[in-house]
């Protein structure tokens, strides 16, 4: 890479129901700057979730502003910045095409290239800046993917990932079912009713090598809510509430989680986890995640909110690793995916 | 023999060689002869209660496994005892390199094993497409016999000498058919759809001889059973996990 000069991306977020603009700057010596992250969030009624078109119509609704508040934050104009990064999938398609919309006007009005980023490189990426973990094993866990990913010759290669819906999506669908808010996030109200719990319901624990399945886990959960024993304060000893079930589908699926990650730290002998995605802030899996590290010899990097749950500075960040090795896309390329796997992408700015 | 001893007391006078995903692994040589000791320890990040019966169903499942598929002539470690009150088997010490290491990661140039050592694969008299092929073929004798692995890596399968055979390891994942109702062409395919995917992420430079591997299997299956789990395993590659979702 270049390291004449220094260099600075603005990257554009909206695959699902967060959109945020966040700005980069790569220095000559090699450290890094977060100039600017703003977020705006899309946040549905209890009991519902985001559909596309009105996550769209979010979506076009802020962006504008979102951008404008990066750039002031920043204290920069977009005469500044080297290249327009936005996320190119996978996500919702209608939220990802508005976004990849504004990034091409922007690109076509200040004349700066355009460099479309995978959505999960993005985290990875944002993971390892932000954490310095070298070169660890990936668990992405979000309101959409699932995976466990490891670096390999250039590539992000998955070893593990669901087989039916997504941990976050388990979660959020879960809340939807006992009528937790959607503010902040359902995730988060998970968590929270979680640490209320502290009865063990049985469960399907369903591991298939290094994949998981979800999907029973969440039908057997919601199955709890009609039981008659299922009471708002627990009466008798076999009573449950939804702190219970919230306590009881957390710890199942993140020893799941755990579990497939350490298969594949055993199977590649890496001794570094790190955790990104929306449901990587959670405190429990966190410390689910340490403990299983520390018996290993091993050490877990994670992330807070700014920057595990979606944003723009880690397409900024992904982004602009892309557009130092000299990739640009071009104007009729542009197009979003809404499947777009992380293994797709060639990681040329590593070499090890 | 051991007997005397409780299973911690001989893992005492074991030498810890692995911590695995599930367990940790030593080795005894302080019996008559030397064994494998695989502790499944209590998991401290998952709930005490979720653990113990993990474990206590993973034991069973490995025991029951490693019982039927040696009966059946698929080349596993012998049992040599199991005491699931502790979590443990004792198993036969299988002297060799996993496939894993015998591949290594890159297309050229030598490859070491965990222990650092230089594998050569001149030096044993293989080369890789039989490899490939010993594994194909131990793969198909287990599915033959009801056996679903349900973690085919190449770390579990291992290379051992004189002559050289591929042996089958870790069944904590396993199921087990009745042999009479031939183990399901779906199961197969996604048993070795893991494989296949272990291939992918862990040698992205030799997906081409994972067709010889599969080649070997379908010589050993037949074709009638063959063209069956091709089927699924055609569909299976198209399932879930090849798609990306929103988030």
């Amino acid at each position: 890479m270049d390291t004449s000069r220094e260099y600075i991306a603005i990257g554009l977020e909206g695959s699902a129901n967060k959109l945020g603009a966040g700005i980069v700057r790569h220095n000559k010596d090699g450290s890094v700057d977060v100039l600017s992250n703003p977020r705006h969030t899309y946040i549905t009624p209890p009991g519902s979730g985001f559909l596309p078109a009105d996550t769209a119509r979010h979506h076009k609704a802020w962006l504008v502003k979102i951008i404008q508040k990066s750039l002031f934050d920043a204290e920069l104009s977009l005469e500044d910045v080297d290249c327009i990064c936005f996320t190119k999938g996978p996500g919702m398609g209608a939220p990802l095409t508005a976004v990849a919309m504004v990034a091409r006007t922007l690109s076509l009005l200040y004349s700066k290239p355009l460099v479309g980023v995978n959505h999960c490189v993005g985290h990875i990426e944002m993971g390892r800046l932000i954490t310095g973990a070298q070169n660890p094993i990936v668990l992405y866990v979000s309101g959409g993917n699932t995976q466990v990913i490891a670096y390999s010759q250039q590539r992000y290669r998955i070893f593990g990932e669901t087989l039916d819906i997504a941990v976050g999506n388990c979660l959020d669908r879960f809340a939807r079912v006992i009528g937790l808010p959607n503010d902040p996030s359902p995730g988060f109200n998970i968590e929270q009713a979680a640490k209320k719990g502290n009865k063990l319901l049985k469960l399907p624990y369903t591991t298939k090598g290094m994949d998981i399945s979800l999907s029973g886990l969440l039908t057997a959960t919601s199955t709890y809510t009609t039981k008659p024993q299922f009471k708002s304060a627990a009466e008798t000893q076999d009573d449950f509430t939804k702190e219970d079930l919230c306590f009881t589908l957390q710890e199942v699926a993140f020893a799941m989680l755990v579990e497939t990650t350490e298969r594949a730290m055993a199977h590649v002998g890496s001794k570094e986890v790190l955790i990104v995605g929306g449901v990587g802030c959670n405190k429990r899996l966190q410390e689910m995640m340490a403990i299983m590290a520390e018996e290993r010899g091993g050490k877990v990097f994670a992330t807070d909110m700014r920057f595990c749950i979606d944003n723009g500075l880690m397409i900024a960040q992904a982004g602009l690793l892309q557009h130092r090795m000299g990739q640009v896309t071009p104007l009729e390329q542009s197009n979003c995916k809404q499947r777009f796997r992380t293994d797709e992408v060639l990681v040329s700015w590593r070499s090890d | 023999m051991a007997n005397t001893r409780t299973s911690e007391e001989l893992r005492g006078e074991s030498q810890l060689i692995k911590q695995g995903a599930e367990a940790r692994v030593y080795l005894s040589q302080s019996q008559e002869r030397s064994m494998i000791l695989k502790w499944r320890f209590p998991k401290k990040y998952r709930h005490a209660t979720l653990d113990r019966s993990l474990n206590k169903q993973r034991i069973q499942s490995e025991v029951k496994a490693l019982n039927r598929a040696e009966s059946l002539g698929v080349q596993v470690p012998r049992v040599v005892f199991t005491d699931s009150r502790d979590g443990m088997v004792a198993m036969e010490w299988l002297d060799g390199y996993s496939v894993r290491e015998w591949l290594g990661s890159k297309a050229e140039g030598q490859v070491k094993a965990d222990d650092g050592m230089r594998l050569d694969m001149k030096s044993v008299g293989i080369d890789r497409d039989t490899l490939m092929q010993l594994v194909g073929e131990q793969i198909a004798v287990l599915h033959l016999s009801g056996i679903i692995h349900g973690d085919l890596t190449t770390s579990n399968l291992i290379l051992k000498h004189h002559p050289n055979a591929v042996y089958i390891i870790d069944f904590g994942l396993s199921s087990l058919k009745p042999i009479t109702h031939y183990t399901s062409a779906e199961d197969r395919a996604v048993d070795l759809y893991v494989l296949e995917r272990a291939f992918g992420s862990t040698h992205p430079a030799f997906e081409a001889e994972y067709t010889t591997l599969l080649n070997s299997y379908a010589r050993r299956v037949g074709d009638a059973e063959w063209n069956k789990v091709n089927i699924k395993l055609h569909d299976v590659r198209l399932r879930g996990r090849k798609k990306s979702m929103v988030g």
